[in-house]
């Protein structure tokens, strides 16, 4: 996986290289959308978790249970959005 | 009053009714945010009109653009998916057209930036979920709930395996929207902070030497800002399209 972040980083330097000027502020943004869209995928996840966790617990009444277990969940849901995030490069960068 | 206006980052982003419309207690009004949708709209049919009325063999500049958006949104659809997904093309083309001007259009000073709203990015990322749910099952029947459900692996650990990726599948509009609206949001707030500065800066007596700093930094975030409308539209759309991709072959 790291070796899968570390070709994605490397690729928006590469064409930094190629176009000059107004290259580096594009490499930026695309380095910055990346890992935006990385963290973004992790919290979401997470946040979904706690959310059903919550309303399972108002409905079924048991208050902490199902909001620790989908709390837990949506953890792992997040690394496994982060970690098909990382390893589709081709999904993500041109 | 005028001057905690102009330094209020938050003001810009204020929906003030135009029109006030109320509807059987729903709150229907014309606001500055329908304005700029309308605006975004019609924009955006203008430039693709007028990027194909002449269809010379060599383009001019308006249908060059068009035709290099036309390519660049057919290359983002066959690359995320197989050639089923080009039936979705109108689908995505829209999408990214609405979402790139409104960025584009909400950076223009005294615009309103309708994408840094996330009840309009929430509905945009609800209507792409929705077509996956509803194509995905229209098209694959139950083989559709394979999507939940990954290959190879043992049956011991599907109980555990199938409410991730259940939780997986509900972040997706979740990030979509968050993502699109947020980067938005800080873009403008960044840009408004920025400006505030060289004013505060130019009225404060010999400090306004410094005021050519936040200056300079607001033109360079501007362009920065440029750079992210675009590449939100475009990983907006991609990501639809890697979701409508989903919907045509579920099961990894």
């Amino acid at each position: 996986m790291s070796q899968a972040l570390d070709a994605q980083s490397s690729k928006p330097q590469n064409s930094d290289e190629l176009g000059a000027g107004g290259g580096s502020a594009r490499a930026t943004a695309s380095a910055m959308t990346l890992a935006i869209r990385i963290l973004s995928e992790f919290v979401a996840a997470v946040i979904v978790g706690a959310l059903i966790g919550w309303g399972l617990d108002r409905l079924v009444g048991s208050t902490p249970i199902f909001l620790i277990i989908f709390l837990l969940l949506g953890a792992a849901a997040g690394f496994w959005n982060v970690y098909r995030v990382a390893m589709k490069p081709t999904q993500t960068e041109r | 009053m005028a001057e905690e206006n102009a330094m209020d980052p938050i003001h810009q982003f204020v929906i003030k009714p135009i029109i006030d419309f109320h509807a059987f207690g729903i709150d229907a009004s014309f606001t500055n945010a329908s304005l700029f949708m309308m605006i975004v709209v019609l924009s955006a049919a203008a430039f693709i009109l007028l990027g194909t009325q002449s269809r010379g063999l060599v383009p001019g500049r308006v249908q060059s653009l068009a035709e290099m958006t036309y390519q660049f949104v057919t290359s983002t659809v066959h690359m995320a998916g197989s050639h089923d997904g080009m039936r979705f093309f109108p689908f995505v083309f829209t999408l990214f057209l609405f979402v790139l001007f409104c960025n584009l259009i909400g950076l223009v000073p005294y615009t309103f930036s309708v994408t840094s709203q996330i009840t309009v990015t929430a509905a945009l990322a609800l209507v792409v979920i929705g077509i996956v749910v509803i194509y995905g099952f229209l098209h694959n029947g139950t083989r559709f709930l394979k999507l939940f459900v990954p290959s190879g692996v043992p049956v011991a650990l599907m109980p555990l395996l199938v409410p991730i990726e259940v939780i997986s599948f509900l972040s997706r509009p979740v990030s979509l929207s968050v993502r699109l609206f947020a980067n938005m949001l800080a873009g403008h707030i960044t840009l408004k902070v920025m400006g505030g500065f060289v004013v505060s800066l130019l009225g404060a007596g010999i400090f306004s030497v410094l005021a050519p700093l936040p200056f300079a930094m607001t033109v360079i975030l501007t362009a920065f800002e440029l750079l992210v409308a675009v590449l939100q539209a475009y990983v907006f759309a991609i990501l639809t399209c890697v979701y409508l991709n989903d919907a045509v072959h579920p099961g990894h």
